[in-house]
């Protein structure tokens, strides 16, 4: 046998035994419920009365006893969805998972309204990147193959709507009783111009994470720490003093320098509260489609984040590297950075990813405290945070948005958001689950809870990428030393002025 | 034969050994990362996990070897994408085989108006990125899919669409490498062949590409590998899981947010390189003819 041949049979045989040792191996099995109906033909009773008209002298009444074939209902026409949504596996997989889930409900309440269509669903569901998968929708949209439903960040409401890629739902938002259910606040995430888009899959909080272990070694007392929640909450713990506590904490070696306090390492909505706190605006209060730059809100921002970069080596000047893996890692034990701005949801990615072997979220609650985001003294002076609720929204290429709206309000039910939340680490979005119990009991969710009522939300703007993308180049800028507060600002409005125009009012 | 001798001779010997030895001693040091890379992959197939290239289990102990990594293998995704990469790589092949060979002939043999702005525009094609071009080939591909019949089969997110796009950018290095064979070949036997009334077709199919066979070999080889691991293309212009191919599946098996199971990606990877080595073993021995002398006739 010739070299070549036997190389061609040695890799087709490693490739039949791995086929066949891999059936051993235990696949996930995923449960589908689904209201299937059948045809049948029945064979019935039918009590009928019959008038009879005999010859006879007395008149009576006769029961007839008949068989007929009762004529079956008009043949079932199935109706294809595709949803698409992106979710970090496996905690948040209830995003497209529910959708599925909800299908047998949808074809039971089809099958009980005498409606012969039936919804079979195709879910695709990865974790590409969000830039990827933006452009993935928007390539669909205009190719005329978008999904009938799509996850995202209710911020894309902006540039979607306006594109004419998304259904409106205002009219039809009445009729599902399920939409009733979810908190009113989080509605206006789904407005644009007077108009809902989309429906609320999920809500969350930005908390300040803290380390106990850390404040423990700079001094502070074991009630110190316990009132250091309270203490932001009231407003009498600042930014301010968050910055200092972590200067203090560099300058007496508890932490390396640069370790005092980390934000994300990329662009994301988070970044939107700092200015809100220092007092600015986006959303022009008369009301133009306008977006708003506060040149003093966004100085007071970037000379914060400067001083904290370049001058008291509290956060490492290339903490915007992008690097999620190292910053999850790191971040995840609270040995090595005092304060951390995350989401909620992290808390379930640190305890299922990195801490398994310490004690998993039991280590968390023992080292882990959170708090709203501390007041900035100098800005609005009140405890902050940022809500960004997914949505599902429905294509406007939809030939069947009626039934993508009925799956979507048959996916927002207590039991299922609260398996997704649980999971996540997300907040619920609906009324009833504050008194559902498996929510109540979730320690983590219901502590959070009240982080909502200091939320604030991205605008939903076509501008808003725009506005984003220039604001954080500021902060790139000065975190980095390329440039003062001053000079940042500068090149922000410049560049706000050259991207938008007349849509963009500097102040 | 004096002792001296014989170990002059020996330490001759000794010498011109080492110095044959030598390149390939630099040779297998400078490759050694890239084998370890590969044995890392391998490796890490069938562990749990591994530290360096020792394979540990879940309590850090020495052992841990499963195929639980090649469980990707009950996924209908995976054997659908693998179809998709396949389609794509064939495609190529059958495309930018068949025209570059047309196209290179003509380009080498006739004599007609604009060839030489012809070879000059196909070389500066070559010289655009894909990614300068992702726009228009998206309008392009917009038009395509809205044509009756044709739409269905080589639009936006269609493998055929992808396998078009990838072939036309490929075509260019084809056809340039076909002229240069076609070049390289006697008009002896083609002259002969016309003059006993051969169409010119004729003289292509049975005179002229049996001659070239190396150089379709080589090219068959490098499109394949092309269409085989591109990512881009299909990435930009496919949506989900039914027309991706396996490079787009591999990225999404990393995850953007998610911890990523390197030893199942690490074993998908190697899942992917196994048809490039089959298909390599097939055509290596007409590839290596390039190298070897050329081709019977050749001028």
């Amino acid at each position: 046998m010739s070299k070549r041949n036997i190389l061609i049979v040695l890799f087709v045989g490693i490739l039949l035994a791995l086929i066949a040792a891999c059936s051993s191996a235990t696949p996930e099995v995923i449960t589908i419920v689904e209201t299937k109906e059948v045809e049948v033909i029945k064979t019935v009773e039918v009590e009928k009365e019959v008038k009879v008209y005999e010859t006879v002298e007395v008149e009576k009444e006769v029961k007839v006893y008949e068989t007929v074939e009762v004529e079956k209902e008009g043949s079932v026409q199935e109706v294809k969805l595709v949803a698409r949504c992106k979710a970090s596996p496996p905690y948040e997989n209830g995003r497209c998972d529910n959708l599925v889930k909800a299908v047998g409900a949808v074809n039971a309440e089809l099958a009980a309204n005498g409606d012969n269509r039936r919804v079979a669903l195709e879910a695709i569901q990865d974790d590409a990147s969000w830039g990827d998968y933006k452009t993935e929708f928007e390539l669909a949209s205009d190719a005329g193959e978008a999904p009938d439903i799509i996850v995202s960040g209710h911020e894309h409401i902006g540039d979607w709507a306006t594109a004419g890629f998304l259904y409106d739902i205002t009219n039809e938002v009445g009729k599902y009783p399920e939409f009733a259910d979810v908190i009113d606040s989080l509605w206006t995430a789904t407005k644009l111009n007077g108009s809902i888009w989309g429906v609320p899959q999920d809500a969350e909080a930005r908390p300040m994470y803290y380390s106990k272990p850390l404040l423990r070694q700079l001094g502070w007392s074991d009630e110190d720490i316990n009132n250091l929640s309270d203490r932001v909450a009231s407003g009498d713990f600042t930014f301010q003093d968050m910055l200092d506590t972590a200067a203090e904490a560099v300058a007496k070696g508890v932490v390396e320098p640069g370790d005092g306090w980390w934000h994300r390492p990329s662009n994301g909505p988070d970044f939107l509260y700092y200015y809100y706190g220092a007092g600015g605006e986006v959303v022009d209060p008369n009301g133009s489609n306008a977006l708003v730059f506060d040149k003093t809100a966004a100085l007071k921002v970037y000379s914060m984040l400067y001083d904290a970069a370049q001058v008291r080596d509290i956060i490492r000047p290339n903490k915007l590297d992008g690097d999620w893996d190292f910053h999850k890692e790191y971040t995840s034990k609270f040995d090595k950075v005092l304060f951390v701005f995350e989401g909620t949801w992290r808390w379930a990615s640190w305890h299922t990813n990195y801490l398994q072997d310490v004690g998993g979220e039991d280590y968390l609650w023992e080292n882990v405290g959170f708090a709203p985001i501390p007041a900035n003294e100098e800005g609005t002076d009140a405890p902050i945070t940022l809500t960004h609720p997914l949505v599902y929204m429905i294509s406007s290429q939809s030939k069947n948005p009626d039934l993508a709206l009925l799956l979507i309000s048959k996916a927002t039910t207590k039991e299922l958001n609260t398996d997704y939340a649980v999971a996540s680490g997300h907040l619920g979005v609906l009324k009833s689950q504050a008194d559902y119990p498996p929510y109540k009991t979730a320690k983590f969710l219901s502590a959070t809870l009240p982080l909502l009522q200091y939320t604030t939300f991205l605008p939903n703007s076509p501008y808003w990428s725009s506005y984003s993308e220039a604001y954080y180049l500021g902060i790139q800028a000065v975190e980095s030393g390329d440039l003062t507060p001053e000079e940042a600002v500068d090149v922000v409005v410049d560049q706000l002025q050259n991207e938008l125009g007349d849509n963009i009012i500097i102040q | 034969m004096t002792p001296t001798t014989f170990e002059t001779e020996q330490t001759y010997g000794l010498r011109k050994s080492l110095s044959r030895a030598i390149p390939y001693i630099l040779l297998t040091i400078s490759i050694l990362p890239i084998i370890i890379g590969y044995a890392w992959i391998f490796i890490a197939t069938f562990s749990v996990r591994t530290e360096g290239l020792i394979p540990k289990d879940a309590h850090g102990n020495i052992g841990g070897l499963t195929l639980q990594n090649w469980s990707f293998l009950h996924n209908p995704e995976v054997w659908n994408a693998t179809l998709n990469s396949f389609g794509i790589a064939v495609g190529m092949v059958v495309g930018v085989g068949f025209l570059s060979s047309l196209t290179g002939y003509a380009l080498a043999r006739m004599n007609f108006a604009g060839r030489k702005g012809f070879l000059g525009t196909t070389l500066l094609l070559h010289a655009f990125r894909p990614e300068m071009l992702l726009i228009a080939i998206f309008q392009v591909l917009l038009f395509i899919g809205g044509i009756p019949l044709i739409g269905d089969w080589v639009g936006f997110n269609t493998v055929g669409g992808v396998a078009l796009v990838m072939i036309t950018l490929d075509l260019p290095l084809g056809v340039w490498l076909m002229k240069g064979f076609f070049d390289n070949l006697s008009w002896d036997m083609e002259r002969a062949a016309l003059i006993d009334g051969a169409s010119r077709f004729r003289v292509w199919w049975e005179i002229i590409l049996p001659q070239i066979k190396p150089g379709l070999a080589a090219l068959s080889i490098f499109t394949f590998i092309t269409g085989w691991n591109a990512y881009l293309i299909p990435f930009t212009f496919t949506i989900g899981s039914k027309v991706a191919n396996l490079p787009v599946l591999l990225n999404r098996f990393s995850g953007d947010t998610s911890l990523g199971s390197w030893n199942e990606v690490a074993a998908l990877g190697l899942f992917q390189l196994v048809p490039i080595l089959v298909f390599f073993i097939f055509t290596q021995e007409a590839l290596l003819n390039i190298y070897g002398g050329g081709s019977k006739g050749g001028a």
